[in-house]
This record gives C-alpha cells, sequence and structure tokens, in this order.
C-alpha cells in the first residue's frame, strides 16, 4: 500500500496544529480512522482527502502557512510535504526525516513551546525559504534549508547542523553556544559575538560534511565544498559553535567583530 | 608422512592449527597514500605475536581515495587479540600514540557490527574540553585540535569475535635465498587476500616455536623439529637436505579469510616450483588439541 496520503482539500481559514499527524502513528491505520482524528477542533477528513497507507511515510499534499508543527516531535518515518508549511515544523523532531518542496515559516526545527531545547536528531529539509530563528535551541541533528533563511538563524543551537543555503536574516547563530551553522551566502563579516576562527588545514571535516549533506541535499554539499571562512561563537554563550561561510572577502585572522 | 605433490613441490599431510581471537578494523587516512601508511606502518609496529606485544596487527589493504569515508588515500588495519579488554586497552594506545600523533590522519571504523570498542570516544579528552563531537549519517566523529588542525576521529568501531588467528605455512627450502623466495610469494599472496594479515616482520617468522619450554618460565620456545642445525639431534621434521625453514602466520577477521589466505599462499608456493622457492611445504600444529580450527593442506592444495 505504500505511503499515506492527506490531500488538503482547501487552504484552511485559520491555523491548524498538525503535530497530531505522526508517520508511525498513521501507519496501518484505515483511512476512516485516520479522518476521525481531530486537529483541534476539526476532523482529519474535514481537512485532507485521506488515502491510508502501511508504510511510516506521509505525504500531505497542498501546503498552507498556516499549517503549523507539522512533524513536531516526529521520532522515526518520513513526511514529506508537498508545499509550504507554517511555524513550528519539526519542532522538537527526535528521529526520521521531514522534507518540505516548500517555504517553513519561524521556529523550523526549533523547540516546542513546552520545551527548552529544539530538534534533538532526524533531518529535515526545507527546498524553500524559512522563516525566523531556524533551528531554534537545536540540540542534535540536521536541518537543511535550501532557500533563505529569517533573522537568528541557529539562535540558541545546542549542537547539531544547520546549513542554510541562501541567505540569512539579522543575527544569524545568536547565543549558539556549540553546533555548526552552515551559510551558503558569502558573506564578509561574522556578525556580533563571533571571531574569525579558521579551517582546519586538511579539511577532513569538511569533507566527511560534504559527504553527509550531499545525500541528502546535493546543493547543501555543494556549498561545503565551497566554505572559504569559519567564525567561532557566539561569544556571549559558551562560545564553542561555528559558523561556516562560502566565498566572500577575505579577512585578517584573528581580528575581533564588534 | 603421507604426502602429495604439485608442480614437483611436497606438500605435507597436516594441518595448521588455528585458534579463536577477537578482532577489529580501522581505516586510517591522511593525505596522501605515504602518509596514511606510514601512520598504519607505526600503529601496527611490535604486533607480531600476542605472546609479547598484546595484540596481533598489519596493514590489510591500502585503500584509493573513493574507498575512505573522507575521500582521502587510506589503509586498512586488522588488529587481533585473545581478549576484548586487551584488543580494547591496545587500540586506544595504539591509535593515541601513533595514528593521533601522524600528520593530517584521521581514522574510522573498519567494521560494522553491534559490539563497539571506543575509539574517539576514549582519545577525544586530548582535546581538553575543546573537542567537537559531530553525528553524521548515524556515525559520531570527533574533531580534535592539533597543531596541523584537526584529528577526526569516528567515535567508536566494531569488534568481531569470529576472527581466528594462527593460520600458517611453514616452507622449506633447500637453500636460504629459496625459502626466503618462497615465503615472500606466500606473503604476497596473504596480502592480496581481504580480511585476512601475515603479522611477522615482512608477513615472515622465521623463529616458528612450539608450545612448552625446558624452562618453566617461558611458555614458548623455539620448534626444534624445524630447526636445521638440530637436525640429528632432535625428533626432526626436517630432509638431509633441508636448508631453512620460514612460517607465515596468517590472521583473518573469519575462519574463511584464514583458510583463503592459506589457499592463496599455497597455490603461490607451489607455482614457484622446487628449484626456485620451497621444495616442500608443511603447516604448524599443537596435536590438535589447542585451538578449534584446523585447515589440513591437503583440503586447500
Amino acid at each position: 500500500m505504500g505511503a499515506v496520503v492527506l490531500r488538503l482539500k482547501a487552504p484552511p481559514p485559520w491555523p491548524l496544529d498538525l503535530a497530531a499527524l505522526q508517520p508511525a502513528a498513521l501507519a496501518g491505520k484505515s483511512a476512516d480512522e485516520i479522518a476521525r482524528m481531530t486537529l483541534g477542533r476539526v476532523a482529519v477528513g474535514d481537512v485532507f482527502a485521506v488515502s491510508a497507507g502501511d508504510a511510516a511515510e506521509l505525504v500531505l499534499q497542498g501546503g498552507s502557512p498556516l499549517l503549523d508543527c507539522v512533524g513536531a516531535g516526529m521520532q522515526s518515518g518520513t513526511l514529506l510535504v508537498e508545499g509550504a508549511v507554517g511555524a513550528l515544523a519539526a519542532a522538537g523532531l527526535r528521529g526520521g526525516r521531514l522534507e518540505v518542496r516548500g517555504d517553513a515559516g519561524d521556529h523550523l526545527g526549533g523547540a516546542a513551546p513546552d520545551s527548552r531545547m529544539g530538534m534533538s536528531g532526524g533531518v529535515v529539509l526545507v527546498r524553500g525559504n524559512a522563516g525566523a530563528r531556524a533551528g531554534d535551541r537545536m540540540r542534535r541533528g540536521l536541518l537543511i534549508v535550501e532557500g533563505d533563511a529569517g533573522p537568528e538563524a541557529a539562535g540558541g543551537m545546542i549542537a547539531g547542523t544547520v546549513a542554510v543555503c541562501g541567505a540569512v536574516g539579522a543575527a544569524p547563530g545568536v547565543l549558539m553556544r556549540r553546533g555548526t551553522l552552515l551559510l551558503g551566502t558569502p558573506a564578509v563579516a561574522p556578525p556580533p559575538g563571533f571571531i574569525v576562527g579558521r579551517l582546519a588545514g586538511d579539511g577532513t571535516f569538511l569533507r566527511l560534511l560534504a559527504r553527509a549533506l550531499h545525500a541528502v541535499s546535493p546543493r547543501a554539499g555543494e556549498c561545503v565544498a565551497a566554505v572559504q571562512h569559519r567564525w567561532l561563537g557566539d561569544l556571549a554563550a559558551l562560545g564553542k559553535g561555528e559558523i561556516l561561510v562560502t566565498g566572500g572577502q577575505a579577512i585578517p585572522q584573528h581580528q575581533r567583530s564588534g | 608422512m603421507p604426502e602429495l605433490t604439485r608442480n614437483g613441490v611436497r606438500i605435507d599431510d597436516t594441518f595448521a592449527e588455528a585458534f579463536d581471537m577477537r578482532a577489529t578494523a580501522l581505516v586510517i587516512t591522511a593525505h596522501d597514500a605515504r602518509w596514511a601508511r606510514q601512520a598504519a606502518l607505526t600503529m601496527t609496529g611490535f604486533a607480531t605475536s600476542v605472546i609479547g606485544c598484546g595484540v596481533e596487527a598489519a596493514i590489510d589493504a591500502e585503500l584509493d581515495p573513493d574507498a575512505t569515508p573522507d575521500g582521502r588515500p587510506g589503509a586498512r588495519v586488522l588488529i587481533f587479540a585473545a581478549s576484548t579488554s586487551e584488543l580494547q586497552r591496545q587500540l586506544q594506545a595504539r591509535v593515541g600514540q601513533c595514528v593521533l600523533t601522524s600528520p593530517g590522519s584521521a581514522c574510522y571504523a573498519g567494521l560494522d557490527g553491534a559490539e563497539r570498542l571506543r575509539l574517539g570516544d576514549a582519545l577525544r579528552y586530548f582535546g581538553d574540553g575543546w573537542q567537537i563531537s559531530k553525528r553524521l549519517d548515524g556515525r559520531r566523529y570527533w574533531r580534535v585540535p592539533v597543531l596541523d588542525g584537526e584529528f577526526v576521529c569516528e567515535g567508536t568501531t566494531a569488534l568481531t569475535k569470529l576472527a581466528v588467528g594462527g593460520g600458517n605455512l611453514l616452507l622449506l627450502g633447500r637453500s636460504s635465498a629459496a625459502t626466503l623466495r618462497a615465503a615472500e610469494a606466500v606473503v604476497a599472496a596473504v596480502a592480496a587476500t581481504p580480511g585476512a594479515i601475515a603479522p611477522f616482520p615482512g608477513g615472515i617468522a622465521r623463529s616458528g616455536s612450539k608450545v612448552g619450554s625446558k624452562y618453566p618460565a617461558a611458555i614458548a620456545s623455539t620448534n626444534d623439529a624445524f630447526c636445521p642445525t638440530l637436525l640429528g639431534l632432535v625428533r626432526s621434521s626436517l630432509d638431509a637436505d633441508t636448508a631453512a625453514v620460514l612460517e607465515v602466520v596468517i590472521d583473518g577477521l573469519t575462519p574463511q579469510a584464514v583458510g583463503e589466505a592459506m589457499r592463496a599462499g599455497l597455490a603461490a608456493a607451489v607455482a614457484l616450483g622446487p628449484e626456485v622457492g620451497a621444495y616442500r611445504v608443511s603447516a604448524g600444529n599443537y596435536g590438535g588439541k589447542l585451538g578449534r580450527h584446523h585447515f589440513h593442506l591437503k583440503d586447500i592444495v
């Protein structure tokens, strides 16, 4: 039977919390059982045309910026969205894989409102753009935004890997403790709290990173291959994080940014 | 002793007696093949026999860049020990002293499996708090800052309990040069066999041993039955014209790998013929009571 498919009947008139739509939980349920599940005040069947499946794969056909918490708390399986998603997609995601073939809202892979930590495992791939604070307080896992990301990407990051192939908004990596933020757009100076660091001369780690990212997103893999700078910070936090930056103009080593 | 002959080379109707061992494998990479080989050779130095070295280790294969995790030239190393604890201890000491220290090196698991040995997870502390953990594709890597950049090391590697140590061939020649040629041919054949190594110097042991000794403190002593200078003094296994004997000891990740390496080695010795190489091939055993793996020469010729 394959994947469970939910086709959006019409754009929702108000925000919907889709956290209940977990690929593993939906596998094996009948179309009727899935349609009767509730999303706040509405039933799944009110919003989606349901096609049941037996695999831990969920496909959402059609998207909307009002679909919040898509894949939030996911632990396994794969979730593919053929369209846009709203805020808190992949919030607190622990495993499995979420792919969004569209844009994502704020707090992508971030912390759920009742949690201190963002995603702690798994793979998230957004083909479009992401809103503010992508990877907010992320602890582990891989988050790739092939388009642009809003302000404070990887803000408060605890560990893990965030890649933004396009441009980022203000203050990327703010209050980052550990982890890696990869920026695919050439930038000239590190953000506040970061210093200009050095790449390891042999580039061994970048080779591993490129290979791992390329398997998920060739575009992100190419960004790694083009990395020329490494910024260290946020020194206002633990300061053991890194921002890897492609291209850009040369900056004197160890120059403190302000 | 009944025997058979192939290409003029006599093959004794006897067997190599081999033992269960614990083993692991590593992939070591560097900027170029020379430095990958150097790190691998250094960490497998002084690893000829578990009796005195704790482990038996050698390079299994040199790896092209497309066969390594980081796309650099590398070498696959096999390490064998009698116990898991000794294997772990030696792994940590050898990688810490010989691979971490080698210019541009990186070190990865060379074996998959559920049972794990600590690799980078034990060596990361060298980073004094500046080490960075990174989990990619389900594998954990450590990045340890060192003087030429970063030492990248996978967190763990796998352990196998299916390994076998002590496969062997004894090459008997009518001159020292012919015996050495035969042993070299056997070593080349073993080297070409995946998952098997010959841990002695250049793959060859000239001091084959027997169990026990007249001296109570020694657990092993010279294999007098194969020593040419003792012919006539002891119960010898040699012929009147045996000039020299060399042994190739073989360890493998599986019994099949040892058997295959012995088969390839025996074929190489036979191919040389009795004039250029060994005129006779035998194997070492302890009567069959010590090791549960018996590789009979007549089965692999």
